[in-house]
């Protein structure tokens, strides 16, 4: 695995983006926690950083493969049901937020100190 | 060709402003609620006016999640405003303008710890809100500031 082929600018892209998803898919959770019949979404997780990046790397993907165009998808998370039907816990819901942010971080920071080393490469 | 990606990708990533408006829908929403269970307990005491009239009768907020055209996501909307149609309580005062033959007036069939359960939830739904607008804004900022270091 040479460094030239991990294709790290493609992944965390992605990364932000199904990150981007998550928190749009989470606020609506938090923002319908009052409305009867309404259920709890997620979007199902991304593989972990390592097999991604060489997935990645060694499909090229490029915008030819449709990067951009991809949908990630959701899933209904179980919860306990309320008589109303509805089955999203907010302190659960804000957890999931906080956790994604923290994410979100991480892979800026994995993202600049990559740029760092290209940087000082070229 | 990465670099080009990565701006498309980061530019995409900021369109994420629909995001905040997801809970800043649901901040209104729980704003209107504390409003209407305001008026709801300011009137909890009145009676009617007159035997064939009714008292103040409870208002509710029914809310849907409609999709926002130029967002394009679904926000979280007021459908329309209820009455409540639990039956007006009746206590004995002859003496009232708004007493039937037997001497009861109706009153509002306000329940005053319901709305205050009411109240405590969209205080505390309120501030989930705030919290993942926050969490939201703090996401977009971290992106914007390593756009800026580049």
């Amino acid at each position: 695995m040479s460094f030239s082929t991990l294709n790290i600018y493609s992944t965390t892209t992605r990364q932000l983006q199904w990150a981007a998803a998550r928190q749009k898919i989470l606020n609506q959770n938090i923002a319908l926690a009052n409305v009867p019949g309404a259920k709890a979404l997620d979007l199902k997780p991304l593989p972990s950083f390592g097999s991604f990046v060489l997935k990645e790397s060694s499909e090229d993907c490029t915008l030819k493969k449709g990067l951009f165009s991809q949908r990630f998808k959701t899933f209904a998370l179980k919860g306990n049901h309320h008589l109303s039907g509805n089955t999203i816990d907010a302190e659960e819901q804000l957890k999931l937020t906080n956790e994604n942010v923290l994410f979100n971080k991480q892979v800026l920071s994995i993202r600049q100190k990559f740029s760092e080393i290209f940087s000082m490469i070229v | 060709m990465s670099s080009f990606i990565s701006s498309a990708g980061m530019s995409r990533h900021l369109n994420s402003f629909a995001n905040l408006h997801i809970s800043a829908a649901g901040m209104k929403i729980n704003r209107l609620s504390m409003k209407l269970i305001s008026e709801n307990i300011a009137n909890a005491q009145s009676t009617a006016q007159a035997p064939d009239r009714n008292p103040y009768q409870r208002k509710m907020l029914q809310v849907t999640n409609k999709l926002d055209p130029e967002l394009g996501v679904p926000l979280v909307q007021v459908d329309k405003f209820v009455l409540d149609k639990k039956e007006f309580p009746r206590v004995y005062r002859p003496g009232d303008p708004g007493a039937d033959e037997k001497g009861f007036v109706k009153q509002s069939n306000v329940d005053l710890i319901i709305e205050n359960h009411d109240m405590r939830q969209a205080n505390y739904l309120y501030r989930m809100n705030l919290s993942a607008y926050e969490n939201t804004r703090s996401m977009m900022l971290s992106v914007i500031n390593m756009i800026n270091k580049k």
